[in-house]
């Protein structure tokens, strides 16, 4: 059944979906959000409960495969070392992030330039700093005005998150060893904001933030966004994004919550769902005009996956520290960000910290560890952790490799029955010497801070939180997919805004720069509209 | 817990569930701390782990012989079954550490995170004195 045609469908409710939904409403067009899965419940969130770290592994699974919930889609991660995490549903991501908020440095946007490896972005930081700054607004960022590890002119609308005795040790160790360190930038009202409540240190940002201090899109932009008008429909999943004769896009082919196939015509697409989804619903996409997908005239849909590989370096300590008792971040270090020589490497990565873990995460990573054993000496064994374990993370840059990649899976498909994604992705030689360059300089962090014993892991497994750059944006149609304001160079009317058209993928967590360039497509549609499809 | 969910483990799996898991964490009369396989924590975990069944049948079956269970074979059960024994571990991890006499043993308070929420002291900032005085890092780009 055909729906009345709308100006703008927005294709996902997440970070860069809604962010683009309250800008264009400016323009008083009809538009349109379609979310395959519903509005999350706050009073149903893990920590709401008693079993609230038991559901961390059940409803509240960072994977999808693991939580296989109604709204999720299967994703074949079998062929890559880091599995994908992400959430279904308003919101997106942002609901189980650690809502961590650095944004890319200038740096970030120059790697041919600077370092001859990968491409310079088609915008800078500096065009970009206006949104970000919007966007901290926007999300309610909380932080420390000054870092060093950025130019001037960054400045949090909220103080900083309690850093607590887990910070606190670290940024001694840090300063021990010379080193950078700063409070970290934080999705996270540290004050009552624009209505929401601050911060109560529940410990399990990555699960819901059940008190709504934590800035997910479903309590920041969306609220706004409907305000101003724009339409969001749940349970919507597309199929596919049909095109006409004239090679425009003219709506999508969707599955309503009642599992009957829709058809919603529209002037403009706009795909904001992510670096495995937006691909994968392209590559669904084909066409007489397409065969092999929609906007791949260049064959770069789905290709260039960068996740970013994750180190581990966690500390166990003879005083208590925080348990799970605030925010997952508190503090990181960026003094092997920048390119070094004499690394081995290039590139680099940031340094968060992690606070703690409750006692299940406890029992369970000290049973994995050896460090807790079973039988009559486990239970002293675990007052030696109780409390007692503070981690590093090491988000390391991750290079584009046209091998890494999401293709359809010739097998899989939800429960839709659409084909599901599938990822291919190894880990480079650059990224391993890079996590083993922050295994040592981790361990000296840890020691410096007076730990008894360290463990290290890398890469971490369930860490593909960050999908990014199987859409890349450029000036060069046949090295990129969407053009340096985010439309499509083959469709003029398919706009893409999510982490897949990011050309590098940065030392650091992505959404804020995510959401600022959103806003900045955003904001050049709005400046274009007479002349849009030119 | 419905008794549909306890029977999904067949009575011989729920002996030798049980008499497991009382190894992996027995009581303690020191910490006053009961056993994995204290009737209320034991129900947790056959319900908690109804869905892991079909995957630990196997498993479990080599420990319903009439031997008794010991530490050792514990063990040698661990070292026979990783995967397995992987998932019984994090199973009890979960359904024990839930358990209100272990919290109060703990000292950990026996309730939800929310809405009460936690305590944390004030931040002191003057920990980056020498971080500021070291002056900026970042790379420039143009």
């Amino acid at each position: 059944m055909a729906q009345d045609s709308v100006d703008v469908l927005i294709i996902g409710a997440g970070a860069s979906g809604a962010a683009v939904a309250w800008s264009l409403a400016d323009t008083r067009m009809r538009i349109v959000c379609f979310e395959q899965g519903g509005t999350p419940n706050p009073e149903q969130f893990p920590t709401t409960g008693r079993d609230w770290e038991a559901r961390r592994l059940g409803d509240f699974a960072l994977s999808p495969n693991q939580r296989n919930s109604a709204a999720d889609y299967p994703i074949n991660d079998d062929d890559s070392p880091i599995k994908v995490s992400n959430f279904n549903g308003v919101g997106g991501g942002t609901v189980l992030y650690a809502a961590h908020f650095p944004r890319f440095h200038p740096s970030d946007f120059k790697l041919r330039s600077l370092d001859g490896v990968a491409d310079d972005w088609p915008v800078d930081y500096t065009t970009l700093e206006p949104f970000f700054a919007e966007n901290d607004t926007m999300m309610g960022v909380s932080g420390l005005a000054g870092d060093p590890a950025y130019p001037e002119g960054k400045s949090p609308p909220m103080p900083p998150a309690p850093m607590g005795r887990s910070g606190r040790k670290l940024g001694e160790a840090f300063n021990a060893r010379g080193w950078h360190w700063w409070p970290c930038d934080l999705a996270i009202a540290t004050k009552e904001y624009e209505g929401r409540a601050k911060c109560i240190n529940l410990g399990a940002c990555i699960s819901g933030c059940a008190q709504g201090a934590k800035g997910s899109v479903d309590i920041t932009y969306w609220p706004e966004a409907l305000r101003k008008g724009v339409e969001l429909r749940t349970g919507c999943r597309v199929r596919e994004v049909s095109v006409g004769d004239d090679g425009m896009a003219t709506g999508v082919v969707y599955f309503d919550e009642n599992g009957v196939e829709q058809f919603q015509a529209a002037h403009v697409v706009v795909m904001a769902s992510n670096g495995i989804g937006t691909p994968r619903l392209l590559l669904n996409s084909t066409s007489k005009l397409f065969p092999d997908g929609l906007a791949n005239s260049s064959g770069l849909v789905g290709k260039n996956l960068m996740f970013h590989p994750y180190a581990s370096i966690q500390g166990v300590f003879d005083d208590p520290l925080d348990g799970h008792n605030g925010p997952h971040k508190s503090i990181l270090s960026q003094q092997f960000y920048e390119t070094d020589p004499t690394r081995g490497f290039v590139r680099g990565y940031t340094f968060e910290t992690s606070r703690g873990m409750g006692p299940v995460g406890t029992a369970m990573a000290g049973m994995g560890w050896g460090l807790i054993p079973w039988g009559a000496d486990h239970h002293a064994a675990f007052r030696g952790l109780q409390d007692r374990v503070t981690s590093l993370f090491a988000i390391c840059e991750d290079l584009p490799e046209e091998h890494n990649c999401v293709t359809l899976d010739p097998e899989l498909t939800d429960s839709n029955g659409i084909p599901a994604p599938r990822i291919s992705y190894t880990l480079s030689e650059n990224s391993k010497a890079m996590m083993a360059h922050a295994i040592e300089r981790g361990t000296e962090v840890m020691q410096s801070a007076g730990a008894r014993h360290v463990e290290t892991a890398a890469p971490i497994e369930l860490a593909g939180w960050h999908q990014l750059g199987t859409a890349r944006m450029g000036k060069d149609p046949a090295q990129s997919v969407v053009n340096p304001w985010g439309r499509s160079h083959d469709v003029r009317n398919l706009f893409i805004v999510d982490g897949s058209i990011f050309v590098t993928s940065g030392g650091v967590n992505p959404t804020s720069t995510l959401q600022a360039l959103a806003l900045y497509i955003a904001d050049q549609m709005k400046q274009r509209l007479a002349n849009l499809f030119d | 817990m419905s008794t549909e969910e306890m029977n999904i483990f067949s009575v011989e799996e729920q002996n030798a569930l049980r008499a497991l898991v009382g190894h992996i964490i027995p009581a303690s009369k020191d910490y006053n701390q009961p056993s994995a396989s204290d009737p209320v924590i034991f129900r947790d975990i056959l319900t908690s782990g109804a869905a892991l069944r079909d995957r630990l049948a196997g498993a479990l079956a080599s420990l319903t012989s009439g031997q008794d269970m010991t530490l050792q074979r514990a063990l040698a059960f661990r070292d026979a079954f990783p995967t397995e024994a992987e998932m019984i571990q994090v199973l009890v991890a979960q359904c024990y550490y839930r358990d209100d006499r272990v919290m109060r043993a703990l000292d950990i308070e026996v309730r939800a995170p929310f809405p009460q929420g936690y305590e944390q002291e004030p931040n002191d900032l003057s920990l980056l004195y020498p971080v500021r005085a070291r002056g900026a890092i970042y790379r420039k780009a143009d």
